[in-house]
C-alpha cells in the first residue's frame, strides 16, 4: 500500500521532469534558430544580388534595344539608362533646371525634360532650354550580359 | 704653364661672353622689329601725331578692344596721323571729320563691323548695322536725324569700348538694363517720345530682374532679350508670345491650344501680358486666376468659374505634394527607409511642375487628369509610409512574446536547476 503511494508520487514527478526537459529542448532549438536565421538572411542576398564595388545591377543587356531607354531607380536616385550603338549610358533623371524627371525622346534621340522643354544629348549635355548644366552621369559596366550602374 | 692656361681660359670666356652678348642684342633687335610691325604697336606714340594734342583720348583708348586690334584715331575721325602739322593732319584730302555726328559714327562703325571679310577673323556677326537700320533708334538717327536717339557708342562706349563678353562692358547681360536706363530713365530725354521712365524700377522688382541682379542668372530675360539689341523695337501685341516663347517654350505651346489663342489672332488678347504683365512680371501663383480673369470675365461667368476650378486644382495638387513631402521627410528623420517613396515623390514633383505649363491650355480635362495623378501618387506614398509605421509598431509588439519566452525559459531553467540540485542532495 505504501509502495503504491510512492509510485503515485513518483509518476507526476517524472512527467513534470519530462515536461521541463521538452520545454528546455524546444527553447534551446528556438534560440538556435533565432541566431542562425538572421545570419543566413544576412549572407544570402550578398551572394545573390547585393552591391559589388558600389555597382548595382539594373537589368540585362538584351532587355534594352539600341536607342532604347528605361527609367531606373537606385535607392532614392531616379536615373535614366539608355543604349547607344556603342555603349550604355546612365544619367541622373533629375533635370538640372527645376528638378523634374527627364524622359527619353526616341524620335529626337534626345533626353527631354517635360516641364520646360530642356533637351540633353546622349552625352547628357544641354542642347537647348533652361537647364544650366549637364545631367550627372554614372558609370555603366556590362558584365556577362548584366548591366551594372555605379552610384 | 698654369698661368698661360689661365689666360687662355679667360680669353675663351671673354669670346664666349661677347658672342653671348651679341646674340642677346641681336635677339632684342629682332623682337623690336617684330613688335614694330605688330598691329598692337602699329600706331605708337611716335607715329601717331594725334596723341601730341589728344593724349587724354589716347589714354582712354589704351584698354579698348579697338586699340588692341590696331584701330586708331583716323579710322573713326579721319585725318592723317603721320602729319605732325595740325593743318596737314586735318587737311581736306585726309577725310578728317572731327567729332562725327551720330549718323556718321554709325556708318564709321559699320565700315568695319558690317564688313564680313574684315570681321571674319574676329568671329563677330556683321548684321548689326543692318539690324540697327530697322530699329526705332536707327530710324530716328539715320532717317529723322534725331541725334538724341541711341547709336552704337551710347551703349558700347566711345574710346573705351571693351569686348561684350567683358563683365565691365555696358552691354554685358547684367549691365544691359542699367545701360538702357541711362536714356530710358531720363525724364527730360524721354518726354518728347512719351515714354515711361520707370521701366527699370519695374524690371528690377520683376522675377526677371531679381534673377538677374540678385541671383546673377545671365540667361534671364533683360531688355534686349525681348526688344532686341541692335534691332530694338517695342514688341507688338502679336510678337509678344514669340518674345516670351523664346524661353518659355512649353507655356507658349500649351497656350496655343487654349481658347485665348483665337482671341489673340483677332488682336483682342495679348498672349502673355494680359495675365502676367510685362516689365513688372512676377512669379505667378494660382492666385493669379482670381485677379487676371477679372480683367475680361465677370465673376458669374463660366469662364471665371473655370478659372476658379483650375485654381482649386492647382492649390490642391500643391498642398498634397507639400504634405507628402513633409511626411516623407519626417519619416526619414525618424529613421525609416524611404528611398522608394522619395523617388516617387520626385515623379509627383515633375507632374506638379508640368501642370504649371499645362495650365496654359485652360483645358480642365487635361488638368484634372494630372491633378488626379498627383493626388493618387501622394496618397500611395502616404499609405506606404503609414504601412511602414504600422509594421514598425508591430515589430515593437513582437518584443512582448520574445520577453515572455525569455521569462519562461528563465523560470524553467531555474526549476530544472532546483530538480537537479534535489537529485544530487
Amino acid at each position: 500500500m505504501s509502495d503504491m503511494k510512492t509510485n503515485h508520487a513518483e509518476q507526476p514527478e517524472t512527467s513534470r521532469r519530462h515536461f521541463l526537459d521538452w520545454i528546455l529542448k524546444g527553447g534551446f532549438l528556438a534560440t538556435l534558430l533565432g541566431m542562425f536565421l538572421p545570419a543566413l538572411t544576412y549572407l544570402w542576398p550578398v551572394t545573390r544580388r547585393g552591391p559589388v564595388g558600389g555597382m548595382v545591377e539594373v537589368g540585362r543587356e538584351d532587355d534594352l534595344a539600341v536607342w532604347g531607354a528605361k527609367k531606373i531607380s537606385i535607392g532614392e536616385s531616379p536615373m535614366i539608362l539608355l543604349r547607344t550603338p556603342q555603349s550604355f549610358k546612365a544619367y541622373s533623371a533629375v533635370c538640372t533646371h527645376l528638378g523634374c524627371l527627364v524622359e527619353w525622346s526616341a524620335d529626337k534621340r534626345l533626353i527631354e525634360c517635360p516641364c520646360h522643354a530642356g533637351f540633353f544629348d546622349v552625352e547628357g549635355r544641354v542642347i537647348s532650354g533652361p537647364p544650366p548644366k549637364s545631367l550627372v552621369g554614372h558609370t555603366v559596366r556590362v558584365v556577362d550580359g548584366k548591366i551594372f550602374v555605379k552610384l | 704653364m698654369s698661368h698661360h692656361r689661365n689666360l687662355n681660359h679667360q680669353a675663351a670666356h671673354f669670346i664666349t661672353n661677347e658672342r653671348g652678348s651679341f646674340f642677346v642684342y641681336f635677339g632684342i633687335l629682332i623682337i623690336l622689329l617684330f613688335l614694330s610691325t605688330h598691329p598692337l604697336f602699329a600706331n605708337t606714340d611716335n607715329e601717331n601725331q594725334c596723341i601730341a594734342c589728344h593724349s587724354d583720348y589716347w589714354e582712354e583708348m589704351q584698354a579698348s578692344i579697338h586699340s588692341r586690334n590696331g584701330v586708331a584715331c583716323q579710322d573713326c575721325h579721319g585725318g592723317d596721323p603721320a602729319q605732325a602739322d595740325q593743318a596737314l593732319a586735318k587737311g581736306p584730302e585726309t577725310g578728317y571729320i572731327g567729332v562725327p555726328e551720330k549718323d556718321q559714327a554709325v556708318q564709321r562703325c559699320g565700315n568695319c563691323h558690317a564688313n564680313v571679310e574684315f570681321m571674319n577673323p574676329y568671329g563677330i556677326r556683321t548684321d548689326q548695322l543692318a539690324r540697327y537700320l530697322t530699329s526705332t533708334h536707327g530710324k530716328r538717327v539715320m532717317v529723322d536725324h534725331d541725334m538724341k536717339a541711341a547709336a552704337c557708342m551710347d551703349c558700347h562706349g566711345y574710346h573705351d569700348v571693351i569686348a561684350v563678353s567683358d563683365p565691365n562692358s555696358p552691354v554685358y547681360p547684367s549691365n544691359v538694363p542699367k545701360t538702357c536706363n541711362h536714356c530710358h530713365g531720363n525724364e527730360r530725354l524721354m518726354e518728347p517720345y512719351h515714354h515711361p521712365t520707370d521701366v527699370f524700377d519695374q524690371y528690377r522688382e520683376s522675377v526677371h530682374g531679381k534673377a538677374l541682379f540678385e541671383k546673377g542668372n545671365l540667361a534671364v530675360a533683360n531688355c534686349a532679350a525681348c526688344h532686341g539689341s541692335h534691332g530694338a523695337v517695342p514688341p507688338g501685341v502679336k510678337d509678344l508670345g514669340a518674345t516670351c516663347g523664346k524661353c518659355h517654350v512649353n507655356e507658349k505651346k500649351y497656350f496655343l491650344e487654349s481658347p485665348h489663342a483665337a482671341a489673340m489672332v483677332e488682336g483682342k488678347f495679348s498672349e502673355c501680358t494680359s495675365c502676367h504683365g510685362f516689365h513688372d512680371v512676377q512669379h505667378p501663383t494660382a492666385a493669379l486666376y482670381e485677379k487676371a480673369c477679372l480683367n475680361c470675365h465677370a465673376t458669374g461667368t463660366t469662364e471665371y468659374q473655370l478659372g476658379q476650378a483650375i485654381e482649386r486644382e492647382l492649390n490642391n495638387a500643391e498642398q498634397a505634394f507639400e504634405k507628402t513631402k513633409g511626411t516623407v521627410k519626417q519619416a526619414a528623420i525618424e529613421g525609416f527607409f524611404v528611398e522608394e517613396e522619395a523617388a516617387n515623390l520626385e515623379e509627383v514633383k515633375t507632374h506638379l511642375i508640368e501642370i504649371k505649363s499645362v495650365q496654359h491650355t485652360l483645358n480642365n480635362h487635361f488638368l484634372t487628369e494630372r491633378h488626379d495623378a498627383i493626388v493618387k501618387s501622394t496618397d500611395e506614398i502616404e499609405r506606404s509610409i503609414r504601412h511602414k509605421r504600422l509594421s514598425h509598431k508591430q515589430r515593437q509588439w513582437m518584443l512582448v512574446p520574445i520577453w515572455v519566452f525569455i521569462v519562461i525559459m528563465v523560470l524553467v531553467l531555474y526549476r530544472k536547476y532546483k530538480q537537479l540540485k534535489n537529485q544530487k542532495d
